[in-house]
């Protein structure tokens, strides 16, 4: 699952027959008997994709001639289309020179952009870029019209997923602008969209987005069936979906990932990685993800592979910095106290001194009023929020110290376990860490580093019992998949994407 | 589902160790020291005042008028009877397992320590990184009532003394309880031990010179036979007893430029003593002594060359051999007891014939014959190379 995100290493052998894969199409536009032949060629090619608009026009004034207009309706502009292509050729009256086509591009249409073609390779890959193909009724060759328009909501950088050095743009809440900016990103005969609609009352459009040939077709079955199989009156959001088709939904830690960057978004389906839309959210699911996914970041690809690795292993020790230090703090203080320095006990004594409460109680205490700052930060309008972290930096900081309330050193700890809880990436992920910090607490202070053992075996059998879509959620950890280690803790320069790391390929299914 | 419940709930009852204790119902103890009178242990443990000795006393309390240390005392039939007993008078439990030092009264150590070492050893709060000492001509309690003069708990400047001394100060020795226990336990060897000496504060006197006498000097080292004091080692037989147990890190000895010429110094910064156990017509010793060194001091009244140095290195090593010979026969005269470990040399690297002397092993430490062979390398001469007076007075 290092895998989780863009997957670096691909083999060599997979890259070649990806790209081979694409048998370049021989043909001439020249060689086809007739329209009809046309399409299914298209059709072929691009497979059942929606989207792809097969527009057959007559025209009335030149002898019933027969064209034929494709494009891909979600990334043209449709007005376009109708007002400058469909319009003239429909009413253009006679025309004396021999070549048709020429006569069209000379004199009928107004687009800036148009050219002309006999490759249907050529073609495959103009309609791809958005332009609209028009074939006419024996003629050799076949006119590319501009007329594509990539939508988006004026791109805005993402919020929740910010990259230094990566790409600015972000899903939105259209699901059409979102398929557009995948499409925009992978252009692909092999890119795949299945639509079916989830919710009695709102009809909402889910899509699975995957790149045949690179995710496992069983996985695209079975997240498929588990789609088709939810029944709920509405869907409001991605989670809701996520909720339904993941196989513990109770689960402490997140076994669905998410993401609102396209780049990332398109490094997920290279690495065979299925993403899921809801029309109206502008976070895509991913799937299958294991812990790791929740580690890495798009950000990891854009800086030097060094400096990314010393960075991600760094947020792994935010993590069990932001688990374990109020625990730790408390075992020692209550438990253990020969295991302090002796150069630091006499200080911590010191602190403890005239402070009314247990250590724990203290700790749980702090912890308790972190968390509600910590929500009353995220749910205030921005304008307000202010307040709030100056309020808190003065009651849990200076004024609980000086009042005798709480000490120093516990001060310390708790603002520690908060920056550090920061640093995961993943918002979700790091909600379930303060779940699980609480418990350890609990723990520690009932029963010190005893304790603290106790819990953290625990956590280790709920993650071996979690699987995301049958992949394993501590692989490639455990199992221990030795090339997926290039992408996990560390992450080496990228030779491929690999659309089957060890761990999405060793799927139980 | 109800087997799994079971286990878990065992996880729970099956454990020991429930001492939850808070901070604030501990006395950590910085020093303890035993005596014993009339048959009955007197403990004293320094302990300290966190609040005090941290420096952040609470403005509400009205500033440091209280003591940074307390000392607590009783008198009691067994070591933690009278530890428990502290409680007459401290508010909180006595927690040992910060110690810096354990004084034991030179009065005890020569009655044997046995009994205290069974305490030390068994009770699974004392750590095992703390210095034991003995109070040379006094008692225990005195050593730790005293004020020192940078750090406000005296057991801790006697701990960070020690040590820095140990390190830089060839005499002195320093040990830690681990390693007195297990030399008393290990045949073959006998433990060496720091002492610590007693002033008298001054009453009359101390107001008047405005640099008071530091308190508490680092006495002689004490020779061990298994748990008894048996005497006293002076500076250079301690500095002797250093190099064969591979305790200098560095150390300053006298070097002569030739025989006539006035002392400079060296400062060695690497000693290894090799042991090597022989046995011909009754067994004997060898020691390599490998030492390195820079010149730190040179008086001399001419330049020298490699070659001068080579000969100050013969020299110094005949003189060396000779002075660590004649510490080595005092030791064996004056003490009698195998503080080096030569026993244990033999023990470990010729078992045969240890078996055959161990019964009487202190017997043949006594006359042993010990072979003593240095050599020096002088690898530097620091920042100048000759002389300084040479210079000033050759004038080139």
């Amino acid at each position: 699952m290092g895998v989780l995100t863009l997957r670096f290493f691909r083999r060599k052998k997979y890259t070649k027959s990806f790209l081979s894969n694409q048998k370049r199409n021989q043909k001439k536009v020249s060689s086809f008997q007739s329209l009809e032949e046309i399409k299914q060629e298209f059709k072929q090619y691009f497979g059942e994709q929606e989207g792809i608009i097969y527009r057959k026009i007559i025209l009335p004034h030149i002898n019933q001639k027969k064209c034929l207009l494709i494009f891909i309706s979600e990334i043209t502009n449709q007005d376009y289309i109708s007002d400058q292509i469909i319009q003239p050729i429909k009413t253009m009256k006679k025309h004396e020179v021999t070549s048709f086509i020429a006569y069209l591009e000379e004199n009928i249409l107004t687009t800036g952009d148009i050219s002309t073609s006999n490759e249907i390779t050529t073609l495959f890959d103009n309609l791809l870029m958005g332009k609209a193909l028009l074939f006419i009724e024996e003629e050799q060759e076949a006119l590319s019209i501009s007329v594509d328009e990539w939508k988006g909501r004026s791109v805005e950088e993402s919020p929740a997923e910010t990259a230094v050095r990566g790409p600015r743009e972000s899903f939105t809440e259209n699901m059409n602008v979102n398929k557009a900016l995948i499409r925009k990103r992978i252009k692909s005969n092999k890119l795949r969209f299945k639509s079916t609609r989830v919710g009695k009352y709102t009809q909402t459009n889910v899509s699975i987005v995957f790149i045949q040939g690179i995710a496992k077709k069983s996985l695209v079955k079975e997240i498929e069936k588990r789609i088709n199989k939810i029944d709920l009156d509405g869907v409001v959001g991605s989670n809701i979906i996520g909720e339904k088709i993941i196989e513990q939904p109770y689960a402490i830690l997140p076994t669905v990932g998410n993401t609102e960057r396209t780049d990332s978004a398109a490094a997920f389906l290279l690495e065979g990685k299925v993403l899921i839309i809801v029309d109206g959210t502008p976070f895509l699911l991913v799937l299958p993800v294991a812990m790791t996914h929740f580690f890495q970041t798009a950000e990891d690809y854009y800086s030097q592979s060094i400096s990314a690795s010393l960075i991600r292993i760094l947020r792994f020790f935010a993590f069990l910095i932001t688990l374990y230090a109020p625990s730790i703090y408390i075992a020692l203080t209550t438990f253990h106290q020969e295991m302090i320095p002796t150069m630091a006990v006499s200080n911590i004594a010191a602190q403890r001194e005239g402070v009314p409460f247990p250590a724990f109680l203290e700790a749980f205490m702090m912890e308790v009023t972190f968390e509600i700052l910590r929500e009353a930060g995220v749910r205030m309008p921005k304008m307000v929020g202010q307040a709030v972290s100056v309020v808190g930096a003065i009651v849990i900081g200076q004024a609980a110290v000086d009042a005798g309330f709480v000490s120093a050193a516990m001060v310390i700890v708790v603002a520690i376990t908060a920056i550090a809880s920061f640093v995961i990436p993943s918002y979700n992920m790091a909600n379930s860490v303060r779940i699980l910090r609480f418990i350890m607490m609990i723990f520690a202070g009932s029963f010190g580093f005893y304790g603290i053992m106790i819990s953290t075996f625990m956590i280790v059998i709920h993650l071996s019992s979690l699987q995301s879509f049958g992949m394993i959620y501590t692989a490639p950890i455990s199992p221990f998949y030795k090339r997926d280690q290039k992408d996990t803790f560390i992450r080496l320069i990228r030779t491929t994407f690999s659309s089957k790391g060890k761990a999405l390929k060793e799927n139980k299914e | 589902m109800k087997r799994l419940f079971f286990i878990f709930i065992c996880l729970f009852l099956l454990t020991s160790c429930w001492s939850r204790r808070e901070f604030n119902e501990l006395s950590i103890a910085y020093g303890l020291g035993i005596d014993k009178e009339d048959g009955e242990y007197i403990v004293s443990a320094q302990v300290i005042n966190p609040e005090q000795i941290s420096g952040q006393s609470q403005q509400s309390q009205g500033g440091g008028s209280s003591s940074p240390v307390l000392l607590y005392e009783e008198r009691g039939k067994t070591l933690l009877h009278t530890i428990r007993k502290m409680s007459k008078t401290s508010p909180r439990k006595i927690y040992v397992a910060h110690l810096y030092i354990l004084v034991i009264g030179e009065k005890l150590a020569k009655e044997g320590l046995g009994d205290t070492l069974d305490f030390l050893y068994r009770d699974e709060e004392f750590r095992n990184n703390f210095y034991i000492i003995i109070a040379k001509d006094s008692k225990a309690r005195d050593i730790l009532s005293t004020a020192t003069p940078f750090s406000v708990s005296p057991s801790e400047e006697i701990f960070n003394r020690l040590q820095y001394s140990n390190k830089n100060y060839s005499p002195t020795k320093a040990t830690y309880i681990k390693e007195f226990i297990t030399k008393t336990l290990t045949d073959g060897v006998e433990p060496v031990v720091p002492s610590i000496l007693y002033r008298k504060p001054n009453q009359s006197g101390e107001k008047d010179k405005s640099v008071p006498e530091p308190s508490l000097p680092t006495g002689n080292a004490a020779a061990f036979h298994n748990d008894k004091l048996i005497g006293w080692l002076n500076e250079n037989q301690a500095d002797t007893y250093n190099i064969i147990t591979n305790n200098v890190e560095s150390g300053i000895y006298e070097i002569k430029c030739d025989e006539e010429e006035k002392n400079s110094s060296l400062e060695s910064y690497y000693t290894k003593t090799e042991i090597k156990p022989i046995y011909k017509e009754g067994p004997k010793i060898e020691l390599q002594i490998e030492m390195r060194g820079t010149i730190s001091e040179l008086n001399c009244n001419r330049d020298i060359d490699t070659e001068g140095y080579r000969q100050m290195e013969k020299k110094f090593a005949a003189d060396f051999e000779k002075r660590l010979s004649d510490n080595i026969k005092d030791i064996q005269e004056d003490i009698g007891v195998d503080i080096f470990g030569f026993g244990r040399e033999f023990y470990r690297k010729k078992p045969k014939i240890w078996k055959k002397y161990k019964d009487n092993w202190n017997e043949v430490f006594k006359t042993m014959e010990i072979d003593v062979n240095v050599t020096l390398q002088i690898t530097n001469t620091d920042t100048i190379e000759n002389s300084y007076l040479n210079k000033l007075r050759g004038g080139n």
